[in-house]
């Protein structure tokens, strides 16, 4: 068996593509490529493969990350080819790892994300970003499937600041929690508006940078 | 181009109805192309894209150089929602372009319910309603698909319909809206070219007078151009004609999220009830190789791990065994599992189906449509009570628990009795599986009983027939609930009030455009969505208009009367039809195709099993 880590894209026109969407996708694309990819065994047998932190739904990503077992060798330089071709747009592999001697990984390692934020805003007041993250604390309502609780996610905002304006949408950046431990980056500007209610922003969308082991194991 | 803002996207169920890009779909630059077809199902993504009628007609289109097919669903009512909001016109998925930018917008009409989904998706779109109100620069709008049969109800609203099978028909549209588009001439000179072409149907071509009554009393063609009488197409070689070697791919789950395998178009069965297998005939099939060419094809460009073959009784492919055998180790090889619909149940399918269900988690499903014999003989079903038990017996001892029994009520001639023999025959199913010991059954009996309301439709022998009432549904629904309490049967039935409405749609006139127009703008869209369904504005619909909708679907038609569909020919004859609702009374039954023929009509295609 021979296992490869695949660092690829997540672009504009597939961040609203769900996660298990995802994986039926590459799943697809893989068959549509020939790849002989090594499956599970059991009554329904499924490729071996697993994501790295799964991306909410309407985020972009320039370095997601996933591991699949393959039953032979392939050529690096012919398997991107040949996968970037099966997959739709806007999926793309970018880089590809051979695993030969380690383990399938499960990211268990990755606990920290960097993003960029895109808000709109009304063009008059900016928020106080500096003054936000000064606070003690920042509670917010978080919804989970059964109920509302607030928490305070402060712990979880590593960084956060202000990178570009215009007159219409603000940049932001964002280092903050991924992983076991997740933070939406939408939380956090629902949680800037909330407060510094004379700040009117809007989140759009947000596209992680980079996925990040504060341990420094290699993933 | 539309631009649909992220904040929108982010704010509705299931953005990816409308983002499109999925693979296999097809995107070319408008400027390249002489017409642009919208091609429209009136319901949400994930039905529409489950159409085979519309995957192959999408690939077809775009086969042609100067001609781009996109695709449009309606929007979920959250979306439509944000569009009024944001004024967002109805937009293509596939370059976000405007319907009303499009040379034609093409409806399919799948089931009568959809219809107020129609005059939704138009004004979603800025097009006007009526046909007579929209201008030069306004698209064509047309439908086809099995319902076109009887579009009436559609006639103020469409410019054309295409009848029958449309792989040839709309290639010779398109080719006219080519050579019409360099012409300058008008629109209704288009329609008129078009009305010549076989199959091609304009309503506004037609006058229809009616009895004071309300009865039809005449239907004339008004232009020289348009036929006495339009006659459908069908394909007479399905091994030649159009197949799609790629489908598009969805990224979210739809309804039949798998590979269609067309294995041949009729039905050799002639029920009595069932329009599908009258508007199909003559059965034409394909041969082994074309059907396993397309498979490898389709399996090699979407990537679908699940195949399906689609026909309307799969049993009746003549080289069944042949086939499958080399099918299965298509697909096992290529891990491709493959769903076998409408088998009839015997030891080669048993058998069949044990190979190709390695976990036998789905259910099977038989449809003896009514309880007693009598009313089988009357429907012209084709099955004994023995056939049913032995198919059960049959699937029981091959390891399966769930077995599901599709029946209707309200079917011509019923009485209570016969209503009650439904639940005496789920009991004889039920003792069939007790009778088997315990160690050659499979354990957890689940028997599903579920019973539809029985809708008189166009083009079949009981089109002349009055439907019950929806309190007569209901009654006969609560004799049956009473009836079934065993534990390890379960009941299930359909709305009643639906099927009223549809007996209505399905038989409608002309004059019910301006109940649809009337229901529509008082709110009424999704009506096959149990949520959005409202009968009441309906009722009220019917009322403002003073249309009885018990004209249309309460009453006895005589023998002679001249139905608003009267001028549109299928090639299954009346005097056939008169004469299978005769043999119904006396429940005698008509052979099927391949047995004998019946003499009716479909020989003038020239094709199929006629000439077998």
């Amino acid at each position: 068996m021979s296992k490869y880590r695949f660092c690829y894209a997540k672009k504009d026109e597939v961040k609203y593509v769900s996660h298990l969407d995802f994986i039926r996708t590459v799943e697809r694309a893989m068959k549509r490529a020939h790849f002989r990819v090594a499956h599970s065994q059991g009554f329904n047998p499924h490729p071996q493969m697993a994501v790295a932190v799964p991306l909410s739904v309407g985020l972009t990503s320039q370095c997601e990350y996933m591991d699949i077992a393959f039953d032979e060798p392939m050529d690096l330089k012919e398997l991107k080819e040949r996968f970037n071709a099966a997959l739709p747009d806007g999926f793309h592999i970018l880089q590809i790892k051979d695993l030969e001697k380690e383990e399938l990984a499960k990211f268990k390692y990755i606990d920290l994300g960097e993003y960029e934020i895109y808000v709109e805003y009304d063009g008059n007041t900016l928020p106080d970003v500096e003054k936000f993250m000064a606070q003690e604390e920042i509670v917010i309502a978080k919804k989970s499937k059964k109920n509302v609780a607030d928490v305070d996610i402060k712990p979880l905002i590593h960084e956060f600041t202000m990178k570009e304006q215009t007159d219409t949408i603000l940049t932001f950046f964002a280092k903050t929690a991924t992983g076991q431990v997740n933070l939406k980056p939408q939380l956090i500007i629902e949680a800037l508006c909330k407060y510094q209610p004379e700040f009117h922003g809007e989140f759009l969308s947000a596209r992680r940078l980079k996925l990040i082991s504060t341990e420094e194991v290699c993933f | 181009m539309i631009n649909i803002s992220d904040k929108i996207l982010a704010a509705v169920q299931k953005p990816t109805r409308y983002t499109g890009g999925e693979m296999g779909s097809i995107k070319k630059d408008a400027n390249t192309v002489s017409t642009r077809f919208a091609f429209c199902f009136p319901d949400v993504y994930e039905i529409g894209m489950s159409h085979l009628g519309m995957k192959i007609l999408y690939h077809l289109l775009n086969s042609l150089e100067d001609v781009c097919c996109e695709r449009v669903f309606t929007p979920w009512p959250d979306m439509q929602e944000k569009m009024l909001e944001h004024h967002i016109p109805l937009f293509s998925l596939e370059t976000k372009e405007e319907v009303s930018k499009f040379d034609f917008v093409g409806f399919t009409l799948q089931y009568e319910m959809s219809y107020s989904n129609i005059l939704n998706m138009l004004d979603l779109a800025h097009i006007p309603l009526l046909a007579k109100e929209r201008g030069e620069d306004t698209p064509f709008i047309c439908v086809g698909g099995p319902c076109a049969y009887n579009s009436e109800m559609l006639a103020d609203f469409i410019d054309f319909a295409m009848l029958g099978e449309g792989e040839e028909i709309i290639c010779e549209v398109m080719a006219a809206h080519k050579v019409w588009k360099n012409s300058g001439k008008s629109k209704l000179e288009f329609l008129k070219t078009i009305a010549q072409i076989e199959g091609i149907y304009v309503p506004a071509f037609y006058d229809v007078e009616y009895y004071e009554d309300g009865r039809v009393k005449s239907i004339v063609p008004n232009v020289p151009e348009a036929k006495e009488k339009i006659k459908k197409r069908i394909i007479k070689d399905l091994d030649k004609v159009f197949y799609p070697d790629e489908l598009v791919v969805p990224f979210g789950t739809i309804v039949h999220d798998r590979i269609m395998l067309e294995i041949f178009r009729g039905c050799i069965r002639g029920c009595r009830f069932c329009q599908a297998g009258y508007i199909y005939r003559p059965v034409r099939q394909k041969n082994v190789d074309t059907l396993l060419c397309s498979a490898k094809n389709l399996i090699d460009s979407t990537g679908y791990e699940e195949m399906s073959l689609s026909s309307l009784s799969t049993s009746d492919y003549t080289h069944l065994e042949e086939f499958t055998e080399k099918l299965t180790q298509m697909t096992e090889q290529e891990k491709v599992s493959l769903s076998l619909p409408s088998l009839r149940i015997d030891n080669f399918s048993i058998g069949l189906m044990q190979q190709v269900q390695k976990v036998r988690k789905s259910g099977l499903t038989f449809a003896p449509e009514a309880g007693s014999q009598r009313l089988r003989d009357v429907i012209n079903k084709g099955i004994c009570e023995e056939d049913v038990l032995r198919s059960a017996d049959l699937a029981f001892r091959g390891g399966w628990n769930n077995i599901k029994l599709y029946f209707m009520i309200g079917l011509p001639t019923e009485t209570d009795e016969d209503v009650m023999a439904i639940a005496t025959l789920a009991r004889k199913v039920w003792k069939t599986y007790h009778e088997i010991p315990k160690d050659q059954r499979a354990k957890n009996l689940r028997i599903t009983v579920s019973v539809s309301s029985f809708v008189p439709k166009p083009f079949t022998p009981f089109q002349w027939e009055k439907q019950d009432p929806t309190e007569e549904f209901v009654r006969k629904q609560n004799l049956l609930k009473k009836e079934l309490t065993d534990k390890q049967i379960s009941f299930k039935w359909h709305d009643s009030k639906t099927s009223s409405l549809e007996g209505v749609f399905a038989r409608s006139d002309r004059r019910l455009g301006k109940v649809l127009l009337a229901a529509y703008q008082s709110g009424c869209k999704f009506d096959s969505w149990d949520e959005y369904f409202r009968p009441d504005l309906w009722e009220k619909a019917f009322a403002d208009c003073g249309i009885d909708p018990d004209f249309y679907n309460r009453r006895q038609r005589d023998d002679d009367e001249i139905f608003p569909w009267e001028h549109i020919d299928i090639g299954v004859s009346k005097k056939f039809f008169l004469s299978e609702k005769h043999k119904a009374y006396t429940g005698e039954v008509t052979p099927n195709c391949r047995e004998k023929c019946a003499g009716c009509g479909a020989t003038c295609f020239d094709g199929g099993v006629c000439y077998e």
